[in-house]
Parts: structure tokens; sequence; C-alpha cells
């Protein structure tokens, strides 16, 4: 299948400096500005932020997908030490879905509606392995019912199906090269919190069936407390706090990270509305110094000149001058 | 299941498309005045016996109804009648040329239907690139080139000129009998086929590419073109399996509804080539008049339009999966959240169905004037009171103080209503004339005088002071001054998109050449040398003479400086050149309307012609007000030495493209004096065979060209607006029954159906005007309808119909404003089709004979033989006029549609 | 009924399925239904906060929209402050519809961008006709901007809504259904399209509304965590019913009906190491078309017995004070 499985614990994906800007009529939007971080092979990392943080943009990159305006303006992304950035069209061809293949944010439409879904399955292997049609098929239909969908609705329109349905197709197909990463992109969104509970289960199944590494990207941070090993939080194109799940949640360092955790509201405490006052920043002319300066309680001078760098420290990494004081 | 229910529809459709076609067929010839028919007893070429056959049987003496029971019986048992030319039975005449037609038709269609798809396929997938440009560039030029004008180019440049192409007529060369040998009548025919299958190719190749490419824009932003990107699908499979299967099916549609356009085209390849088929007759039956034969012959065509458009629809539903398998269900016609009272019904049909008069006749709309009163005599009390309660002096005081241009519109909708109320009066207190609406019409446009007193009724003192309150163009004046205050208004909308229009490279050039255009309308007279009508008599078909030198000089200077300039700043703009300030454009644009303004002041001083004085002047005035307001914002942002040094290369080229222009203006208006005005004088371009002046004839047609294009579109886009707004906003039955309405429009092939009705209602500029505006209200309708369905579901207007807004508030508030653009863009398109119709009837000889235009210029030399004689004067200039108008037309058009249109908005 | 500001009495809402072109020709046979609303029966107090939640396609939103008459109602009434509003033809309804106001959930749509702020904010006055000059007008919008926390109100009241945060936009929708000053404030899903962070301004500015002016709240959404913050009595509906309804926190915490415990147990929570016995129930909500016999959830219900599929239970009082339909 694919080229080389990595021991568990390696890192299989190297992301370093990246910069990706949007030039728009209006001016140049700084989506991602110069992050860094690492996935691990049988990982399961989350990544999340509000809109216009840069999450989606992030994932576009990592398959060299982003529309006509987005340009990457620098950095590195290491995949088993081979530079995605730099690949050349055709290799590019044969690394998307082989390598990292990605479940998209409008799943409801990004079947094909005109081709029965058995065959965009297999058109998808026969992109890159020859193979009989029948054997193709056999891989699909298996698949198809590994993610929960009986034989017999494989050769429906998409039109025919469910949400939660095409929600699953979508990751059968995702996972039909048996790619070592896979890039969720608010893969619960648009589904109910009980097909959303039956989609997380099958993410959790995969985990100790295959040895999948899996990004998961989503504003919602109750998702990823269930699924994921650690979580990345970024802000205005930038990485704030990076820390494994637990440590996030109970000792949150970045002021940012505190008032997202403490504005979502929990089925099982009394917690008090909170919020985070202004509006998110333009990223046409971000704020100077650190972004997130003009609505933090704890903002200092230096905030407002300097930019913050991210400091590790065993592990848990946050982008924040005051970081032990708070 | 749910595609046999579909197919049965479409089925039924089309047959009740064919009895409304035997319909409008009997009512053209029956009812319509003139009624042909009778007349056709004492058609001189018929023999006694033969006219009381044809009496008998089609009835023609007895009472209507039965006359259109016969008229059905015949029809559908292929008993078609006698011809008046040909005296013989008309079926098998038609059979036999319906299926030369075909001949040349349909491997045309398919051809051009090919090729047109692969140059929409790469425009659009090449989006912004030079691959698009170029594309979109082609589509436009070949879909503004009329097709029997490109028909007389070919035959002129490949058959006289070149000679590859026999020059006979006709489908086989005349006198040769291949009755031995079959292949020599197959090459033979090929080679009389060849030309007319690539004009016609040529022809219908334009719009499959702009259908293709808006099609497959959709599909491309779609969320499943990420994912094949994301498979790793090479860009070809991209776009052929994933792109493309998706795009097929808007396109089949569309090109379903296009083979009329496709009838329209071969019909006048066949006249210029005088090939044997169905156009041809038609252009005969036009000459003779012989109505049997086109009665006879616009049924056949349309039963074989309506049989094609049936084929498209069932590759559609195959192409269509979520038709073919059909969804799990789908929720029934929902009726509009609030029932329409039966007084709205009533209101709306009234409105949808009398508006068809709604520019030209005010007698019809009394009725609904009055009706609409009666009605909602509550809803017209409060919307009086409203309209007045602003009037009040505290309200006046705050108007000013924030919105001016309120005040405008307010008080010029108070003398709208004060204009109306005195009109209906004077029509109600006059003799009710059914043409009284016509006359008012007419004089709306200043063609006629008004009030239209008929010979027979003095007009009482106070009614000729009212007819004053009511005259149109008082109404013309209010109307210009409501929509000055709209504008003002809304100042800052438009700025931004009229500042995006003239970006884009073909909003610019559209806007220059149909600028270029109006300027010859207005100062036509000062620019033509000659008076078009005066005969140089014994001086026929005058080749051009040579330009004299001074003007040569003139012209040929400023062209090459204006081109240098041009060439310059491209330059510039390639090496990055700092961008000059807005404020300098504002005030180089003031500078250069000025100086042109100065010219045509000065000439129409010496030529005494006040009217273009007045015009000149006010121009000037205009150019003036963009200086000052250029000057005014200069003060702020210019400081000499910074500016200076970085700009002065680009301010010195602009010099030399503006000085250029003058001269290029100042060349063309030479030609008055340069011309000696006694006999033989001097013809830039010849003259034509009633020793007319070509050159004056080819400036003073635009202006006929141009009223009757624009009256008829604003006649077609008011219908279409309305029935798009009426049907897509109230949905259910109302929706069904006018969009069959529509479609049946849509099917019916337009030019075929224009023809003959101007051939029944006898040229003249009203019949143009009406004819153009009837026919081509069906593809606003269907955009306006599409746009609206998708308006009513936005959440903007739930929550106004929450609030408590009324249907009529939020059609008249919130969806026509937000449909505004796109029929802004439709408008355009639908001036430039309008204008093409307009050029082809003058060619069919239908045009208004004491008129001159191009479309009457091109069929006089057409009827003259020019082709053969190569008079090529007598040809090319009008056919250039046209192609650059609907070209500037288009161009503008397309340009407004990219910004109006969602779908095509970029980001 | 004094107290009770809004109720409704076994209300429905039936969408007709077109039969196929054909059957409706040959057979004549009656359309099938989607049954979105199937007899609902609410009962709103004076300046509470009432929640209606369940998944999507449980009616929740089309209940909204027939208090709002947006949608014709099928069968059933509806009664605001003691009066059976649904009978009113569409004049005397006009009087009410300023008394009962609604926002929307998506910020983006709900605002037309051919007008500015103060226009749209300005409309249901001009609407309803209750002003007497426009300097008047003035001061009202620019009183309910200031009240939604739009400051300075002057110079948002000229900007176009595209200029506008997702946040800043639904504050100016609840400032246009403030200005006619209304007694009851329908809210279909007003957070859910907002970051997580803004979400908090609105629901905090909802609750001081509540507080300053006293407007009674409904309440739809399909995030449980959401109602129980904010809403007093919650009723749970399931394909077009109400399986239970009763006080928020009651209800949460300790459900009674197999959905309500179901989807309470699957709703994820933002905190880590929580053990929770989770009951997922298999397959997919049953299609509107034809909705199981006798109680509509027993086809996925863990619990079922045989007589769940007969009959359909009724709201039945429990001790506590809430209502619940199942036979259990």
């Amino acid at each position: 299948m694919s080229s080389s499985q990595i021991p568990g614990g390696q890192p299989l994906l190297k992301v370093s400096g990246l910069k990706v800007y949007y030039h728009i009529s209006q001016g140049v939007v700084k989506a991602v500005d110069d992050i860094d971080f690492t996935v691990n092979c049988g990982e399961f990392v989350g990544l999340s932020g509000e809109s216009g943080c840069g999450k989606t943009t992030t994932a576009m990159t990592l398959l060299k997908i982003l529309p006509r305006e987005g340009v990457i303006e620098g950095g590195q992304a290491l995949f088993n030490n081979r530079d995605i950035l730099s690949l050349k069209k055709k290799e590019i061809n044969a690394f998307r879905w082989q390598e990292i293949s990605m479940v998209f944010q409008g799943a409801m439409n990004s079947l094909n509606p005109v081709h029965r879904v058995i065959n965009q399955m297999i058109n998808a292997i026969l992109i890159h392995e020859k193979m009989p049609r029948e054997k193709a098929k056999e891989i699909a239909l298996e698949l198809i019912e590994s993610v929960g969908i009986e034989r017999s609705r494989a050769t429906a329109y998409p039109h025919e199906l469910s949400g939660g349905m095409k929600q699953r197709l979508m990751i059968a197909l995702a996972l039909v090269l048996h790619p070592p990463l896979v890039i969720a992109d608010e893969p619960t969104t648009a589904l109910d919190v009980m097909i959303q509970a039956q989609i997380l289960d099958l993410f959790k199944q995969l985990r100790q069936r295959t040895s999948l590494s899996l990004l998961i990207i989503t504003h919602d941070l109750s998702v990823l407390a269930e699924t994921c090993d650690k979580i990345i939080i970024m802000y205005a194109g930038k990485i704030v706090e990076e820390a494994p799940t637990e440590i996030l949640f109970n000792e949150p360092a970045h002021p940012y990270t505190k008032k997202l955790i403490s504005s979502f509201p929990s089925i099982l405490a009394d917690k008090e509305i909170d919020f985070i006052p202004g509006n998110p920043p333009d990223l046409i002319d971000p704020p100077a110094g650190c972004n997130f300066h003009p609505r933090c309680d704890y903002v200092i001078d230096r905030c407002r000149a300097e930019s913050p760098p991210l400091v590790d420290e065993g592990g848990h990494r946050v982008a924040c001058f005051r970081r032990n004081e708070i | 299941m749910a595609l046999r229910d579909v197919l049965l529809k479409r089925i039924a459709q089309a047959i009740v498309t064919i009895f409304i076609v035997l319909g409008i067929d009997f009512v053209i010839f029956h009812i319509l005045p003139g009624d042909p028919m009778t007349f056709l007893a004492r058609n001189p070429n018929l023999t006694e016996v033969a006219q009381e056959r044809l009496i008998e049987q089609f009835g023609l003496d007895k009472p209507l109804w039965e006359q259109f029971i016969l008229f059905l019986g015949n029809f559908l048992s292929m008993r078609l009648g006698m011809s008046f030319h040909f005296r013989e039975e008309v079926g098998p005449i038609i059979m036999h040329h319906l299926g030369n037609t075909l001949i040349l038709v349909v491997p045309a269609s398919i051809m051009a239907i090919v090729v047109g798809i692969w140059i929409g396929k790469n425009s659009a997938w090449r989006r912004g690139k030079a691959g698009d440009l170029f594309g979109l560039l082609f589509s436009l030029i070949t879909y503004s080139i009329p097709t029997f004008w490109l028909g007389m180019f070919f035959i002129m440049l490949f058959a006289f000129g070149l000679g590859w192409f026999p020059a006979t007529p006709g489908l086989t060369t005349p006198g040769m009998d291949f009755t031995g040998d079959p292949i020599g009548l197959i090459v033979d025919m090929i080679s009389h086929l060849m030309l007319p299958w690539t004009v016609l190719i040529v022809a219908i190749l334009g719009s499959f590419a702009l259908i293709t490419r808006n099609a497959l824009l959709d599909v491309l932003s779609e969320d499943y073109m990420l994912t094949a990107k994301a498979k790793g699908r090479t860009e070809k499979d991209q776009l052929n399996k994933e792109a493309m299967p998706n795009a097929m099916i808007p396109i089949t549609t569309v090109i379903a509804l296009q083979l009329g356009f496709s009838v329209a085209g071969a019909l006048q390849t066949e006249v210029v080539f005088s090939y044997p088929g169905i156009g041809n007759l038609i252009w005969e039956g036009v000459y003779y008049r012989d109505y049997p034969l086109l009665q006879a012959a616009f049924f056949m065509i349309t039963v074989v339009v309506v049989f094609a458009n049936l084929i498209a629809d069932f590759i559609y539903f195959y192409l269509d999966p979520r038709i073919r398998v059909g969804a799990e269900f789908t929720i029934g016609d929902e009726k509009p959240p609030r029932p329409l009272s039966h007084y709205g019904f009533v209101v709306i049909a009234i409105v949808a169905l009398l508006s068809t008069w709604a520019v030209i006749g005010i007698t019809t709309i009394l009725p609904l004037f009055i009706l609409l009163l009666i009605l909602k005599r509550k809803a017209v009390l409060v919307f009086l009171r409203n309209r007045l309660s602003t009037l009040t002096p505290s309200n006046l005081i705050y108007a000013w103080k924030n919105k001016r241009s309120q005040i405008l519109v307010r008080f010029s909708v108070i003398a709208l209503l004060v204009n109306l109320i005195a009109l209906s009066i004077i029509a109600i207190s006059g003799v009710f004339i059914p043409e009284w609406g016509l006359f008012w019409g007419a004089a709306f446009f200043g063609l006629r005088e008004f009030p239209p007193i008929p010979a027979s009724v003095e007009y009482p003192e106070w009614a000729l002071t009212l007819a004053s309150i009511a005259h149109p163009s008082v109404m013309q004046i209010i109307i210009v001054i409501l929509t000055i205050g709209v504008l003002l208004g809304k100042r800052k909308s438009l700025g931004a998109t009229s500042s995006r229009f003239i970006k884009t490279r073909m909003g610019t050039v559209g806007t220059a050449i149909v600028v270029m255009f109006a300027g010859m309308t207005l100062f036509g007279d000062i620019i033509a040398p000659y008076n078009p009508e005066a005969f140089f008599t014994g001086l026929w078909y005058q080749p051009p003479d040579v330009m004299p030198e001074s003007q040569m000089l003139m012209l040929s200077v400023g062209a090459a400086s204006l081109i240098g300039a041009t060439l310059v700043w491209w330059i510039l703009d390639r090496f990055k050149r700092p961008e000059i300030p807005r404020y300098f454009i504002n005030i180089l644009s003031g500078g250069l309307i000025l100086f042109i303004a100065g010219i045509f002041g000065m000439q129409s001083l010496s030529v005494e012609n006040t009217t273009t004085l007045i015009y000149s002047a006010s121009i000037g005035v205009i150019a003036c007000v963009i200086i000052l307001k250029g000057l005014l914002s200069a003060r702020k942002e210019f400081s000499l030495q910074q500016s200076w040094k970085i700009h002065l290369p680009r301010f010195l080229i602009a010099l030399v493209g503006v000085i250029g222009v003058g001269f290029i203006v100042q060349g063309i208006l030479q030609a008055p004096w340069v011309v000696s005005l006694d006999f033989p004088g001097y013809h830039l371009m010849g003259t034509d065979q009633l020793g007319r002046d070509v050159y004056s004839q080819l400036i003073i047609a635009v202006r006929i060209t141009l009223l009757i294009g624009i009256v008829a579109t604003g006649m077609s886009v008011v219908i279409g607006t309305l029935i798009g707004l009426i049907a897509g906003y109230y949905g259910g039955i109302i929706d069904s029954f006018l969009m069959r309405f529509t479609d049946i429009f849509f099917v019916i092939p337009s030019l075929l159906l224009m023809i003959i009705m101007a051939a029944v209602l006898g040229p003249s500029i009203v019949t143009l005007i009406i004819v153009i505006g009837l026919f081509s209200w069906s593809s606003t309708a269907r955009i306006v309808r599409g746009q609206v369905l998708s308006i009513k579901e936005r959440a903007y207007i739930e929550r106004v119909r929450a609030v408590g807004g009324s249907n009529i508030y939020i059609i008249g508030k919130h969806v026509l404003a937000a449909v505004a653009p796109l029929v802004v863009a439709n408008t355009i398109l639908v001036t430039a089709w309008a204008i093409l119709s307009e050029v082809v009837l003058d060619f069919f000889g239908l045009g208004d004979p004491a008129m001159i235009s191009w479309g009457t210029m091109l069929y006089l030399a057409f009827n003259a033989g020019s082709m053969s004689n190569n008079l090529w004067w007598l040809v090319f200039p009008p056919g250039i006029m046209v192609v650059l108008l609907l070209l500037g037309v288009s161009m503008v058009g397309y340009a407004m549609d990219e910004i109006a249109n969602p779908r095509l908005r970029r980001r | 009924m004094a107290e009770g500001i809004l109720e409704t009495r076994n209300l429905k809402k039936w969408f007709t399925v077109r039969a196929g072109f054909l059957a409706s020709l040959v057979s004549k046979k009656s359309d099938s239904y989607i049954r979105a609303v199937d007899g609902v029966d609410l009962e709103i107090k004076q300046g509470e906060i009432f929640a209606i939640a369940g998944e999507s396609g449980c009616g929740k939103t089309t209940i909204a929209r027939l208090i709002m008459r947006l949608e014709t109602l099928t069968d059933g009434e509806i009664w605001f402050e003691g009066e059976k509003i649904s009978v009113l033809n569409e004049s005397k309804f006009k009087e009410y519809r300023r008394r009962i106001q609604m926002i929307f959930q998506d910020p983006y749509g709900s605002l037309s961008n051919n007008m500015t702020i103060g226009e749209i904010v300005a409309e249901p006055l001009k609407i309803h006709n209750v002003y007497t000059s426009l300097s008047e007008v003035e001061e009202r919008v620019l009183a309910a901007l200031e009240d939604v926390g739009l400051r300075p109100a002057e110079e948002f009241a000229t900007r176009i809504p595209h200029e506008l945060s997702g946040g800043q936009r639904q504050r100016v929708a609840v400032a246009a259904a403030l200005v006619l000053d209304p007694v009851l404030l329908i809210a279909d899903e007003p957070v859910s399209m907002l970051d997580v962070s803004m979400r908090g301004q609105i629901l905090q500015l909802l609750l001081e509304l509540r507080k300053k002016k006293g407007i009674t709240l409904v309440l739809i959404t399909h995030n449980l965590a959401v109602a129980r913050q904010m809403a007093d009595r919650i009723a749970i509906a399931y394909l077009g019913r109400v399986v239970e309804t009763g006080v928020t926190k009651d209800i949460i915490d300790n459900p009674s009906h197999p959905y309500t415990k179901a989807l309470v147990s699957v709703v994820p929570v933002p905190e880590t190491g929580v053990q929770r016995e989770r009951l997922l129930l298999t397959g997919e909500i049953p299609s509107p078309i034809d909705i199981p016999t006798g109680c509509r959830f027993h086809t996925r219900c863990p619990f079922a017995k045989d007589k769940c599929s007969v009959e359909e239970p009724e709201l039945k009082e429990m001790p506590d004070g809430r209502q619940v339909a199942c036979h259990e």
C-alpha cells in the first residue's frame, strides 16, 4: 500500500515556518502566518480555532489544493522526510490521496452527484494503482461495510443518501488507499448529535484497527476532548497553544484558550455564560505584536509591541509572555 | 418511477405547445388587422375555381370559431391549403424544401455544438487567462455578426473573389443532369453546401460557447471538484470525467431552447445563398405576400423545433440521475405563506397580460389603473397618506439635513401621480379611440404630436390645458428627475460597481464603442456631408473616391498618436510604474470630453445647427463638472515635487493620446468642408443604386437602429421582469401557467414569427417595435424568475415578512432591488438581440421604407446583386457598423453580467 | 390562562408530497404527507425563557414559523394573551405581528445588503406606520442600537451589513426586532452560526433584555448545553411531537424519556476524563413520510415493549411537574 510505514511515535508530518497568504481584490490576507507543528504516526491530533484562524488553509496546503488566490509564501512540510510544498505537478498527483487524504467540510456535496458512490471509490483506487476493476470493487465494498453501511446501498447516487450516510462514505473514500495520514475538516459540524456520536465512535474504532494518524480540524473543542491525543489552538493565522488533551483542558496556559474553554457551555456543569469581548481581527492588517492583545484581559505593553514566540515547556507549547504569571 | 412521470409531462407539454402554435398561426392569418385570408378570394393570380375551393375548404365565410375548427382539422390532417404564388397544394412544396433545410441545419448544428462546447470548456477552465479572453471575444464577435451579412461576405470572398466554391446559387449547379452518376451529384452538392455550412456553424457557434462557459464556471466552484482534485486526478480528467458530466445537464437544456435560434440562422443563410430550403420559400412567401404558404411553413418549422426540443429533453433526463432515479420525495408546491387574496390574483393576471402594451399603449393601462383603485381602496389611501405625510415641514427639514436626494424623489413621485391622473382624465374625456394608446406611445418618443386630435373631434379649452399637464414629454422630464434622484441616493454603491465595471477590459472597450455610436447619433447631422436622401442623378454605383490629403493626414496622425500612446501606457503598466492617482484620471477624461465638445460646438456654430450646439454645450458643462471634482480632490492629495517626477511620463503620454483623439475627431468633421456640394460631389464611400451618398446614410442610419432597439428592449424587459417577478415570487399555479406561456415563446423560432407578423402588419417602425418587443421577453422572464426563486429563500425576506411586510411591499422594496443589477445586465444583452432582429427584419424587406437603416441598405444592396458585381462598398460598411455596434453592446452587457450575476462573480 | 402568554393546542403542519404526474392523473390517490408538526401543545408563561430542542427534522423551526404565520396552519390553535390569533385575517393579525418578533439563524443572510443598518432597524416602524415624524424614527433607531450594545449608534447606523462581523449583525437583527417594543421574541437558533467566543455576547444580550424589558423568549436550538445555560423550561421534540417537557435542569440532569436519555448521553463535553454511560441509538431518524405506528420512537427505543408499537402515548403529568409521553 503506502510507501513506508514508520513505526509509531516517529514524526510522520513535520510542518515548519509555513506561510500562506490570499491575494484578493481588497488586499493580502495573511491566512497562515509562520506556523510549525508535527503529527506522529498513529497519533490523533486536533487543530482548533475560530473561523478565519487558518485551520482549513493549513489542511488544504498539505494537499496543495489551495484556490487560485492562495499563495504559499514560505515554509516546509516534511512528510516521511519529503517536502510536500516542493513536489512538482506529476509527483503531487501521485502523492494526493495515497499519502494524505481528506474528508471535506461540506461533506454533504463533496460526492459527485452524477456518479454512483461505488464508482467514485473505484476510480480513486484505479487512479493510483493498476488492478482489475473487480478487485478494486471488492476493496471498496469491504470499506463501505467497515464504516457501517450495507453493501446494497453502494450502487446508490449521492442524492439518494442521508447526510450521515454521505459522511460515512466520505470517510470510506478517504481510507480507500489506506493513506498514513487522513485530514478530517469539520467532520461532524453539519450532523445531528446522535449521528455525530456514531461518526466519533467510528474514528475510535479506526484507531484500534489501523495505524492511521488523523488530523481533526474543528471549532468544537468538546469533539476533540473525546477523540484526540493532543490539541493545537490557532488564532488569526498563528498557533497560540499546543498541549496533550488532558493538560489543555485542565491547565490551559494561553488567555485565549482559557476564555475559549470557559465560553463552551457544558451539559454536565453549571457554567456561567462567558465570552471573549471585541471582534475577530482583520487579517489584511492584523494588530501589531500579539494578535490577541486587543481582546486579552492580561495585556501589557510588551504584548502590543512584540509577537510572542511559541515556547515549549515539556510538550506544552504556549505563545504568551505572561504565561506563568496568570 | 419518477422518470416515466416526467417524460409523460414533457410530451403533454409538447402537444399543448403545438396546439397553441396553431392558435397563434390562426390569429395571425385570420384575426389580425388586414385579415389576409379574406382578400384571399380576390387575389388575381388564383383562378375562380381555385378560390371557390379555398373558401369552402377553410370556411372563410363562416363565423370565426367554426373557421378555427376547420383550420385545425385541415392542419392536423396535413391539408395545408393552396399557395398563391405556386398555385399548387402547399404541403408537398414545404416537405421538399424542409428536407433540403434539414440537410443544411442538422450537420451544421451538430458541428456547431461540438466546437462550441470545446471552446466554452477551454475558456472556462482557463478563466481570466488569455485562453478565456480569446474564447470569450471569439464567441462575442460571432454572436454579433448577422448571419446574412456573414453569408454575403463569404460569397464575395470565397465564391466570387477566390473562386474556391461554385458561385452558382442553389443546391446543385442548375442545368447539369446527374441522372447518370450519383457521385458527381454528391460532389456537386457538397461543394455547394460547404459555404452555407461554414456560415451557419460560425453564426450559432458563439452562443453555444457562451452557454458552456457559464454552465462550467458554476460546476467548477462546487465542492466535489475539490474532492476530484484532492483524489489526485490529472487536470484533464478533472475537467472531462468530473466537471463535464455535471455541466452537460444545464448545457443540454439551454441548447434545446436555443434550437429556435439556429432556425433563424438557417433562414438567413438560405436566403443569401438562395439555397432551396424552407427559408428561401418564406423569403418568396414574404415577397409575394403568399399567406397560406407562410401559414403552413410556420406551422411545419415549429413542429420540427418542438420535436427537436423533446429529444433534447430526453437526453437531459438521461444525463441527470437526480431525475432518472428520482429523489425519495419532493415536497409539493407550497402555497405562498400568506394565501393570495383573489383580488390580488385578478390584479396580477391583468398586469401580466396587459403589460404587453405597457410601454406603448396608455389606453390599456387605464382600465387597470381604475380597477386597481377600486379593488385596493384602503391600500391606495394608505399609500397616498404616506406619500403626503412625508411632505410635512419637519420631515422636509430632516430630509434636507440628511438625505437631499430623497426630496427630489418624493416631489417627482407626486408630480408623476398628478401627470397620470391628468392623462387618464384626458383619455376618458376625449374620444376613447383604441389607437389613442398608440398615438400616446409615439408621442412619448417624439414621433407624433400630442394630444392626438382626430379630425372629427373638437377639443374643449380646459382639455387643452389639461393636455399640457399630461403631455408625454412632461412625463419624460419627471421620469428623468426621478432617476437622477434615485441615482444620487445610491451614489456610494453605484460608484463602487461602476469603478469595478470600468476596470474590466471588456467594460472599457465596450463603453468606448457605445459612446462612439451615441456621439454619432447626437451629432449625425454635422458629421454627414450630404443629406442622405439627396439623389445624385446619373451617379449610380459610384465607387468610393480617394480621401483628400488634408483629411487623410489629419486622421492618420491622430490615429498614430492615439495607438502609440496606448501602447506606451500598456508597456508602462508592464514595468509596474506606479499607478496614476484617481483624481488625475478624472481631470484627464474631463479634459478630453471638453476638448471634443469644443470641436463639435465650433463645427455646429459654423453650420448653424442649434440642436447639436445645445448638445455640445451640455456635454461641455458635464466635462467641466468632472474636471472641477477632479481638481477639488486633487487639492488634498496633490504634492508637487513628489508626484511630478513619478507621473511625468504618464502625463505626457496621456496628453499625446488626447491630442490624437482630437485630430481624429477633427478629421472626421472635416468631411463637409472638403466635399463640394454640387454635382458630382465627392463620396467617401461611393453611392448606392439610387445615387445617394453611402457615407451619409451610414451615419444617419444609427438613429433608427438604436431607437427601435432601445424601445423594443424597454417593452420586452418590462414584460419579462413583471412576468419573472410574479411567477418567481408567487409560485404554484401562477408560476406553472406563466412559465409554460414563456417556454412556448422560447420554443417557437421567434425570428420566423417576427417575419410573418411584420409581413402581415405591413412594414412600419411601430410594427417593428411591437413585433421585436413582443417576442424577446422570454429570456428576461426566465432569468428574473430564476433569481427571484433564490432571493425568495433568503433569510432577510423571511425576516421582513415576519415583521409584517406585505407581498407587494417585499417585491417592490427587496426583491426588485436584489434583481435590479441582473435586469440591467440582461437588458443590455436583450438590446443587442433586438438590434440584430431589427437589422435582419430590414434585410427581409420589412423595415420602414421611409427610414434609412443599415438593414435596408443591405437589403437594397442584396437585391441589386452587389455580390456578383463586387459592389463591396455597398455591403461592407453597413455590415461592419452593425457588427461593431452589436460587439460594443454585448461587451458592455457581458461585463455587467460578470458583476451583477452572483454565480459568475469572482472573489 | 392569565399568566400564559402563548399557548398552542394540537398544533399541526403537514406538507403535501406531490404525487407523480401519472399517479395524480390515473389513480387520484390522495397525496402522502410529511407530518412536520403533528399535534404539539405548548404553554409559555410571561417573562419566561422557554427552549424547544431536538434534532433536525423534529419540527422545532416549523413550530416557530407557524406562530409567526410564515407557514399556513394545517390544524390546531394558537392563543396569544388570551386571544385566538390563528383565526384572525391578515390585517387584524398585523397588529399582533408588532408584539411578536423573531430573530433568525443566519446573521449573514438575514440583513439585506442594499440598505444601511439605520434603514434596516427603521423598516419595522415604516411597515407598521407607528411614527409621527422622521426625526422620531431616528431617535427610536439610535435607542434600539444602543440597547443592543452597538455604540456609538450614529456611526453604526450609516454602515452596510457586509462591513460588520457575525456577532454585530445578529445584534442589528435583535435591534430591528426590539424597535417595535415586542412582548414575545422567538429566536430560531440565534447563535448556532456564530463563533463560540461570540455566542456568549448574544446570549448575555438576550438575558439582559428579559431583565430590563420583561420580554418572553422562545429559544429554538439543537444544542442542549446552550438550552441548559439559558432556558427556565424546555420541551424536547422528536419527529413533530413533544416527548418531554419541564424545568430544564431537571430534564437534562436526569431525563426520564428514553429519547432524552439517549440525546443527553451522547452530547460531547468540553472536559476530559469524564466517564459517562452512553446510550448510542443505531440507524437514522425514520423518514417523515411513513412515521412508525404507535409511539414514533419505538423502532429505535432500547426499552420498547409491544404496547409501544400499537398506541401513541400522550403527555402525562409526573410527580415532579414534568410531562413525559411514554408508556414506561
